[in-house]
């Protein structure tokens, strides 16, 4: 029997705002345990909150990349379990109304699209950290109330690798809109599944599982496969998949059951009575929209059209934001467009995966990758001795001009100065003019070779030919 | 001991409330009091009608700009702490 996979998507999502979603305390990481916090999010007696504006903003700003329909009237539902992770005994959320509904993101896998519906993006608070250990578990509630959006799918994705893309392009449109780090390895974007398997051609939903605690992509994607195949030799063995909570284990590579979802807890939803419903202004949500940074889809046709750029490469390109941004930066020094792009995805990311780091975490500049690639243009230096000085502007930071005029590899382009060295390697070398005349090409590369050492490879290679052959003809016309 | 006075035997000791045997008569008293008001509101047709969260049918537009710059001291954070470890809170392992 063939069974289709039946697969929906939950992903939180932390804001990268200055202050929490509903008090005045600084969202920050990294920080000494319990210092970030006020009296709001320790839910001491009589605080009130009060909701963040930029948060507001950011969510927005997805539901418009997302196409969603925005609810004009934010309103705000308590959601209550007793647990230490947040001391009210409550978490504030949307529950009757998201700020935004239906929405899609179309995916391509293999060549092939896929449009994976968004039922939903609502708004609420972080909960604290906890770090558990053999008997007793510690909190840190600096992460308390930091801002969250939740993006909710519809069971409209049908395997692993369309959660991977469904998820790359999440991401992107999170970074793209400069709403938050999206890092799910740091826990800033983090990601449950929902799944379940059902005969192919069935209507029907099957029992559903829970996936947690998966940190990052390509675990969703290892997770939902081993899950949907753990899934189907419990349907052909004649068992019945119990409804729960695994979670994914990485050094088993497998899921594990955590708990039976029928003692899941009943949050008593109702209406947060501390804030009203607040009404936003239509202008606003336009403006927003009109605001909305450019989304890598549309970066990279810019690039393919306006460029140049190969489809292939401004897809790399855009594929990074970091060095998206840095691209369009260096352009406005030079605009060698698809130089810049070849040395992004070359040289630039040849030394990033050496490193492993990030192009913010070098030396290099936009404005001095400009300068390096202007001076290859205007033959100060030659493209060999280019990646002699990023060499060394990745080791020590310098600004290329310096570093050119440090070692002396300003190209010799003036055709006077470098006749008067050809000669005299020719005066040096009578054999060679007598190996050129007699046919052998071999004669050209010895001399250049020669050239080279007299300049301290400072010769412009090009023009050194040139001027080269034109002498030696000269030479020999004149025997 | 009836059905009503075992029960709200029960629910006093979830809420930490002994209720003693002087108590019980008065407390089943007012239940039933509490109970048959509860009856009357019942008989209220409410179907059509929205639940109301707020007493008054108000919207606000107020957002707060984004401006982090209020935080206590960690002592005061922790003051309500009854156990406190390497500045954190220290609660029996519970995970979910």
């Amino acid at each position: 029997m063939n069974f289709e996979q039946v697969i929906g998507l939950e992903v939180h999502c932390e804001l990268k705002t200055h202050s929490k979603m509903f008090s005045s305390s600084p969202v920050s990481f990294g920080e000494e345990p319990n210092t970030m916090v006020n009296e709001i999010d320790m839910s001491m007696p009589g605080t009130m909150p009060s909701v963040n504006k930029r948060a507001v903003e950011y969510a927005i700003r997805v539901c418009h990349a997302l196409h969603m329909d925005i609810d004009e009237l934010l309103c705000f539902d308590r959601k209550n379990y007793y647990y230490a992770d947040l001391p009210k005994g409550f978490q504030i959320t949307q529950n009757r109304r998201p700020i935004g509904k239906n929405g899609y993101l179309d995916i391509e896998v293999d060549g092939q699209k896929h449009h994976i519906a968004i039922e939903r993006l609502h708004m609420e608070e972080d909960t604290c950290k906890q770090f558990h250990f053999a008997d007793y578990s510690l909190l840190d509630y600096n992460r308390a109330g930091i801002p969250l959006i939740e993006i909710v799918t519809y069971p409209s994705i049908r395997n692993g690798a369309q959660a991977a893309a469904y998820l790359e392009k999440l991401r992107q449109i999170l970074l793209y809109t400069d709403v938050s780090d999206a890092k799910m390895e740091e826990g800033s974007m983090r990601c449950d599944v929902n799944i379940s398997i059902r005969p192919c051609g069935s209507e029907e939903f099957g029992k559903r599982t829970e996936i947690k605690n998966l940190n990052s992509i390509s675990n969703v994607q290892k997770a939902i496969e081993y899950e949907a195949l753990r899934q189907e030799k419990v349907l052909l063995h004649g068992d019945e998949v119990l409804q729960e909570t695994r979670r994914y284990d990485e050094t088993l590579k497998k899921t594990v059951a955590m708990r039976a979802k029928g003692d899941a807890v009943d949050y008593k939803y109702y209406c947060e009575p501390n804030i009203l419903p607040i009404r936003i202004s239509h202008q606003w949500v336009m403006q927003i929209k009109e605001d909305l940074p450019m989304l890598a889809d549309e970066r990279a046709q810019k690039y393919i059209n306006e460029y140049g750029i190969s489809t292939i490469d401004a897809n790399i390109l855009v594929a990074s934001k970091d060095i998206s941004d840095f691209f369009e930066e260096t352009i406005s020094y030079c605009q060698e467009y698809q130089l810049v792009c070849h040395w992004l995805l070359g040289d630039v990311q040849a030394y990033l995966n050496k490193e492993n780091i990030t192009i913010n975490e070098t030396e290099l500049t936009p404005e001095y990758l400009g300068k390096i690639i202007t001076f290859i243009q205007n033959e100060t230096i030659s493209s060999k001795q280019a990646k002699k000085v990023f060499a060394e502007l990745m080791h020590t930071g310098k600004d290329p001009e310096k570093i050119i005029e440090e070692k002396g590899m300003k190209q010799i382009s003036d055709p006077d100065t470098l006749s008067v060295m050809i000669h005299e390697v020719l005066d040096n070398n009578e054999q060679s003019i007598h190996d050129y005349k007699a046919g052998k090409d071999r004669a050209v590369g010895y001399l250049v070779g020669q050239i080279m050492k007299k300049t301290n490879s400072q010769a412009n290679p090009k023009l050194t030919h040139e001027l080269l052959i034109k002498l030696l003809k000269e030479r020999i016309s004149d025997e | 001991m009836n059905d009503t006075e075992k029960m709200l035997k029960k629910l006093g000791l979830r809420t930490m409330f002994d209720i003693s045997d002087e108590e019980m008569p008065a407390l089943v008293e007012e239940y039933n009091i509490f109970m048959s008001h509860v009856k009357a509101l019942e008989a209220i047709d409410t179907s059509n009608v929205e639940p109301l969260a707020f007493p008054y049918e108000i919207e606000t537009t107020f957002l707060r700009e984004d401006i982090a710059d209020h935080t206590i001291s960690r002592e005061d954070a922790l003051k309500n702490t009854k156990c406190v470890k390497d500045n954190q809170i220290k609660v029996p392992k519970v995970v979910i």
